[in-house]
């Protein structure tokens, strides 16, 4: 079973983000049809919206039902159709130059998330530069300017973070 | 069921007074180490108060603190490993939060106390008690040691994972302690999980592996030196033998430090009896004052070094992390014997006394081997069997005596500890598997802690909550027995005429205080119970002492202190060792031949004399059936063996 559990999503208590290993599913971006129980969930409109991030898929429920009383349900179901990860169709398809997408998206994900927070609490800034052939570039501007510890955060922290989401990384540049 | 506004009638306000009632409860959930006690104690800063939980004997603590101008009450329940109750102690703690336990109100609120290093199994009862859908706030410890041995976790993480808010706390460094009370404080306003954890257990694995990869979870790795050490110490031959070492060394250090401290004990006491002889002008009250509480309660007393230095040593040993290396190597001869490693952990408790080793069989699934072990529990040697031990040793053999380069009575000492853990074991065994032939081990889990020094503050506390207990003994049941005792040994009054027509001579105050205590209502006690304890060499002296034992066994020495105070004020150990026969076929020998003393010892050793005890286990099996075998097959024990010891003594020693 793709170890799972739900967080709830700041001031959207309809949207429930079920937090998974990355790449569980091989796409980002909303979901057209899902299968087995979670398909059909979405079909009577219980789910009205599905949508895959780099290591989460979201979740958002009909205004009539309820998380408490609904929610050990559609974990089944997301378990169940997980276990089929080919069932899962995109409404964007997949075209072959979105490896680079996907790669952005995940540098954006570690960014802007713990990893960003962390050095964002040390009064830097980090942004994104690029993110091409499996190579992210970055720039370090704020604080980290001229900070001894720059090498350190930018790879047991935010390449370990990357790394994770994208297994296929080949290098983290800083400019 | 209810939901943050529910149970919350403390709109009182911050009124002066410390209005417990109605203040928000707090119920402190965990595994047992996982650290509850010390955050508790941390928390209410030992302003508890402990008892029982209705109708059972469950331990209950509950605490008040002070945050925000408002009280708060802490409450920690007993340790336990998930909500499924396995044992009678798990089943309090599922009953009460579930609010089933009538008599105890429903906690507003929970605190979830988990070790950082045993992070997987601890979630299972983290998911177990989301399900309840009270406030919940997470309590994590250890996290030092998980940082030393190379684990890491990102608290921050865990709290987002979970949904419910997450304080790391270290309770005996003092860490965290401020902010788990403002947490505390601020209970109403605590998130919480959008959706309870699963109940499947496949979707709870993944929930479980889930929360640990988002706290980004790295587990400690195994402490090298800990291995190193146990290594050795877990060793099946080194081990046991480094085992028996450590138990040698110790009543070593308990006969060789505790002398000289002993003396100055003896010594206020001494003060304290010339004080009365020189103070008190009443003569009975003087009697009563220096014979009864200062030469029989005394004589109690002047053991408090020796129980403190051995509670100071077993909290020590306890506190390093020895004493369950201890229980594991014993845990593999028990095992053996069809005894589950849970029973010897109860068994140890009664080290200290035998009332909470009793209770601790509570953690024994098995009712079978419960009773097993509560048959064996009360014949480990207990603290109160500490002060007859030595003042007999002290007549058997001089201080000055050693076998190679031990002191002889420390050896005779670790002896009798021995029997009395073998002879507990062999009890439990012989119980076991006349009652349950074919029962199945039930899988036994018992945590290795990594070595750690202990902090000062905890030992402390240790002995002198253990110390504390074997005084107020001293003060209540000890003092009870012992001046009923005195009014027995110097009842009926005689006139002087009458002394005079027995051929007394009325001006010599020991004579007159001989022939008193010789035609005593005590006296008559302790010739009628001559027959049965005669083959033993007892005199109606020591007979009085052994039956006023059946209350509590210090009251032994508590007795003969106020027979040898009465004999001899000035020098009652001399008074006692040099007691003669005063009547019969013996008249005119010495009473503490080794022969008797052996007997005595051997006696002691086995004999059910403890009233706490046998309440206890009455308490904890609901009828007296079982106190009543109890009692009776350890008489029967104690009484043949201590003949058999006397003989061979009495054989060896040629003093028939």
């Amino acid at each position: 079973m793709i170890p799972l559990h739900p967080e709830a999503v700041d001031s959207r208590p309809e949207a429930l983000r079920w937090v998974m290993p990355a790449g569980t599913l091989a796409f980002t971006g909303e979901v057209r049809s899902a299968p087995g129980e979670l398909g059909r969930l979405a079909e009577t409109g219980v789910l009205t919206a599905l949508t895959v991030e780099v290591a989460a898929v979201t979740t958002c429920l009909s205004a009539t039902g309820s998380w408490a009383s609904q929610g050990a349900f559609v974990r089944s179901a997301l378990h169940a159709a997980l276990g089929n990860p080919a069932g899962w169709v995109p409404v964007l398809p997949t075209t072959p130059g979105t490896r680079d997408a996907d790669l952005a998206a995940c540098a954006l994900t570690v960014l802007t998330g713990r990893v960003g927070d962390f050095i964002r609490s040390h009064g830097g800034v980090v942004e994104l530069v690029s993110a091409h052939d499996d190579v992210v570039t970055v720039r370090l501007t704020g604080s980290c300017s001229g900070c001894p510890a720059v090498g350190f955060t930018l790879h047991a922290r935010v390449e370990r973070a990357l790394r994770d989401l994208h297994p296929g990384l080949r290098a983290l540049v800083a400019v | 069921m209810t939901d943050a506004a529910g149970g919350a009638d403390c709109h009182g306000g911050p009124s002066g007074g410390t209005v417990v009632v109605g203040a928000p409860r707090t119920a402190l959930v965990g595994s047992p180490n996982a650290g509850k006690t010390s955050i508790f104690n941390a928390l209410t800063g030992l302003r508890a108060k402990t008892g029982n939980y209705p109708g059972v004997t469950v331990g209950r603590s509950v605490g008040v603190f002070r945050a925000a101008g408002q009280d708060f009450v802490v409450e920690d329940l007993p340790g336990t490993y998930g909500l499924e109750p396995v044992s009678p102690d798990e089943q309090i703690v599922t009953d009460l939060l579930q609010g089933r336990l009538t008599g105890v109100e429903l906690p507003d609120a929970l605190v979830v106390v988990i070790d950082a290093t045993t992070l997987w199994r601890s979630l299972r009862l983290v998911s177990q008690v989301l399900r309840l859908r009270r406030p919940v706030c997470i309590a994590v410890t250890l996290t030092d040691e998980l940082v030393t041995r190379g684990g890491r976790l990102d608290i921050p993480g865990l709290e987002r994972a979970l949904g419910v808010p997450v304080v790391r706390v270290i309770g005996n460094r003092r860490v965290g302690i401020p902010e788990l009370r403002t947490k505390i404080a601020g209970w109403r306003s605590w998130s919480r999980p959008v959706l309870d954890p699963p109940t499947d257990p496949a979707e709870l694995e993944a929930w479980t592996e889930s929360i640990l990869l988002a706290s980004e979870y790295r587990p400690a790795q195994p402490d090298k030196t800990t291995q190193r050490i146990d290594a050795v110490l877990l060793h099946p031959v080194w081990g046991t033998a480094i085992f028996v070492a450590v138990m040698v060394a110790f009543f070593q250090i308990i006969f060789s430090f505790a002398a000289p401290l002993q003396g100055l004990v003896e010594t206020f006491f001494g003060w304290l009896a010339d004080l009365v002889d020189g103070y008190v002008p009443v003569p009975w009250l003087a009697g009563l004052l220096g014979d009864a509480i200062i030469g029989g309660v005394g004589a109690v007393v002047v053991f408090i070094p020796q129980i403190m230095l051995m509670f100071l040593l077993i909290s020590l040993l306890e506190g390093v992390g020895y004493m369950c290396r201890a229980a594991f190597l014993m845990d593999r001869i028990m095992s053996r014997a069809g005894l589950e490693g849970r029973a010897f952990v109860a068994l140890m408790s009664s080290f200290a006394c035998a009332v909470p080793g009793i209770m601790a069989t509570r953690t024994l699934p098995s009712a079978k081997d419960r009773i097993a072990t509560m048959m064996g529990a009360p014949l480990m040697t207990c603290s109160a069997r500490l002060p007859v031990y030595i003042l007999l040793i002290g007549m058997l053999v001089s201080p000055e005596s050693r076998i190679g380069p031990l002191q002889t009575q420390g050896v005779i000492m670790f002896c009798l500890y021995f029997l009395g853990a073998v002879s507990a074991m062999l009890a439990a065994w012989i119980v076991k598997t006349v009652q349950d032939r074919n029962g199945l081990l039930m899988p036994f889990y018992m945590e290795m802690p990594p070595y750690r020094v202990p902090t000062l503050r905890s030992i402390c506390l240790t002995m002198w909550d253990s110390s504390r207990a074997f005084l107020r003994k001293c003060g209540t049941i000890v003092m009870l027995t012992t001046i009923v005792l005195w009014l027995l040994l110097n009842f009926p009054l005689h006139s002087t005429a009458e002394l005079t027509a027995s051929g007394v001579d009325v001006t010599d105050e020991g004579a007159v205080t001989s022939f008193v205590m010789d035609h005593s209502a005590a006296a008559s006690i302790g010739r009628a119970v001559e027959p049965v304890f005669a083959p033993l060499g007892f005199d109606w002296r020591v007979n009085i002492g052994v039956v006023a034992s059946l209350s509590a066994r210090e009251t032994f020495v508590a007795t003969l202190g106020q027979i040898a105070a009465a004999d001899d004020p000035d020098n009652p150990s001399a008074a006692l060792a040099a007691m003669t026969y005063t009547d019969g076929a013996h008249a005119g020998q010495r009473v503490f031949t080794a022969p008797t003393i052996a007997a005595l010892l051997v006696f002691f050793v086995y004999a059910l004399q403890c009233m706490s005890t046998v309440s206890v286990m009455k308490r904890e099996t609901g009828t007296w059936k079982w106190p009543a075998i109890a009692f009776g097959y350890m008489f029967v024990l104690a009484w043949g063996s201590a003949w058999v010891v006397h003989g061979v003594v009495a054989l060896a020693t040629g003093t028939a």
